[in-house]
């Protein structure tokens, strides 16, 4: 079933309400794609299946500071999925060296409309695939690695054999080229 | 971090703030040092501009995530679960919502013969029920458990879904053996309520059904159901 923005942003400003109908609603049309985020981060199905709990209570609890006619309903959904799978996924790698983030993890941007918040036209997806085909491979494999895989600067300066400040000079510079090209 | 302010561009100082630009980046990504993303969490609550960059990021990645990332059906028992912990703990937020509306409601039911009232969670324990009726199942528009408990003569009715909208009520009944339906009154709002039966009612709980229909606002004006039946389910034992 195929839900527009309109529609989710109804739901999760039902869900604000605390309209139960209105949430599982909002489950049903978009937890396979918030699953589909957490799995391809979490790479194990059961801790998936618990961080997809997780994240829909941070969906029911944080609803109200959803800000309709902001940020797309779903990239502020996939936000939220995907920060608490990075949580889950560094506080793992925390045994192995590589330090948590603070408790409260990463926040999700307002959605309150802003200069550079502005809502995203459908246009915008053939973009981004435009702007991070103008970076050299390598640089657009690490920032997809790095968003969509949830990699550390280790693992990419690892892949890559670079040190690992090199890397975030490279990232660094990937993004800002990156954001000129979609601001352009 | 000193070594930090060597790399390209890092930094709040850096020309047109767009060291801010690169890092609001990175820590969309989650690769910020723990030491660095907390520092730029609590610069973003002073500094708007710092929530636009991040925006902008959270944005342009979910793109991605829209376009590459396939959904995966997740099992059934996540949704199950995720209900247990919002709803059958009872946040807060709902008792207190359901308090905001109780003055203008007691009135329907008290008028079916029954009367109901919300429950504090601290209450749960004391209750020890003997029949008990599911109606629907999760994946139904009304979702409704009744519990009876003989000793106090109390329906605790768990609203798990149900939404009449602004047009139309729900009316609960009882109906024993070959009995005409006898109203429960109006559903409750809140998440769980308690309903405190007529001393005639409620002797007849083990094995009679239990349904909800759909009727005019403030319930149903000729004492039977009118409307379309939405569930029904039978008190079995526990």
């Amino acid at each position: 079933m195929t839900r527009t923005r309109e529609d989710i942003e109804a739901l999760i400003a039902r869900t604000a309400l605390g309209d139960r109908a209105a949430f599982g609603e909002l489950y049903d049309a978009t937890s396979a794609k918030l699953f589909g985020v957490a799995l391809r981060i979490l790479k194990d199905r059961g801790t998936a299946e618990d961080a997809l709990q997780d994240i829909f209570v941070k969906v029911w609890h944080g609803a109200d500071r959803f800000t309709p006619g902001g940020a797309s309903p779903m990239s502020w959904l996939i936000a939220i999925a995907r920060n608490h799978a990075i949580d889950r996924l560094r506080r793992t790698q925390a045994a192995g060296g590589v330090a948590p983030l603070d408790e409260e993890g990463l926040q999700v941007a307002e959605t309150r409309p802003g200069p550079e918040a502005e809502a995203i036209a459908s246009g915008e997806r053939s973009r981004l695939d435009g702007c991070l085909a103008e970076l050299p491979e390598d640089r657009s494999a690490a920032v997809r690695g790095a968003y969509l895989d949830g990699d550390t600067y280790q693992v990419l300066a690892e892949r890559h054999g670079v040190p690992l400040n090199t890397m975030r000079t490279w990232l660094r510079r990937s993004l800002l080229k990156l954001k000129d090209c979609l601001t352009r | 971090m000193s070594d930090a302010a060597d790399i390209y561009g890092a930094g709040p100082g850096g020309p047109d703030g767009r060291g801010d630009a690169a890092t609001a980046g990175e820590y969309a990504l989650g690769l910020l040092p723990p030491d660095e993303a907390r520092t730029f969490s609590s610069r973003m609550r002073a500094e708007p501009a710092l929530q636009s960059l991040l925006a902008f990021w959270q944005e342009r990645f979910a793109l991605l995530a829209e376009e590459e990332i396939e959904p995966v059906k997740p099992p059934r028992s996540v949704r199950r679960k995720i209900h247990a912990r919002l709803f059958e703990t009872r946040p807060r937020r709902t008792v207190t919502r359901f308090w905001q509306t109780l003055g203008g409601l007691v009135v329907t039911a008290a008028a079916a013969g029954a009367i109901w009232l919300a429950v504090p969670s601290s209450m749960d324990r004391g209750a020890h029920f003997e029949f008990s009726a599911e109606l629907g199942t999760a994946e139904t528009p009304v979702h409704v458990v009744a519990s009876y408990d003989e000793d106090r003569n109390v329906l605790t009715v768990e609203r798990l879904r149900a939404d009449p909208g602004p047009q139309v009520s729900y009316e609960m009944w009882v109906i024993e053996g070959e009995n005409a339906p006898v109203s429960l009154g109006l559903l409750p709002p809140a998440p769980r309520a308690d309903l405190f039966l007529p001393a005639d009612l409620g002797a007849g709980f083990a094995g009679s059904t239990f349904a909800i229909s759909e009727e005019p606002i403030g319930g149903s004006q000729t004492g039977a159901p009118t409307g379309e039946i939405l569930g029904t389910a039978t008190f079995a034992e526990l």
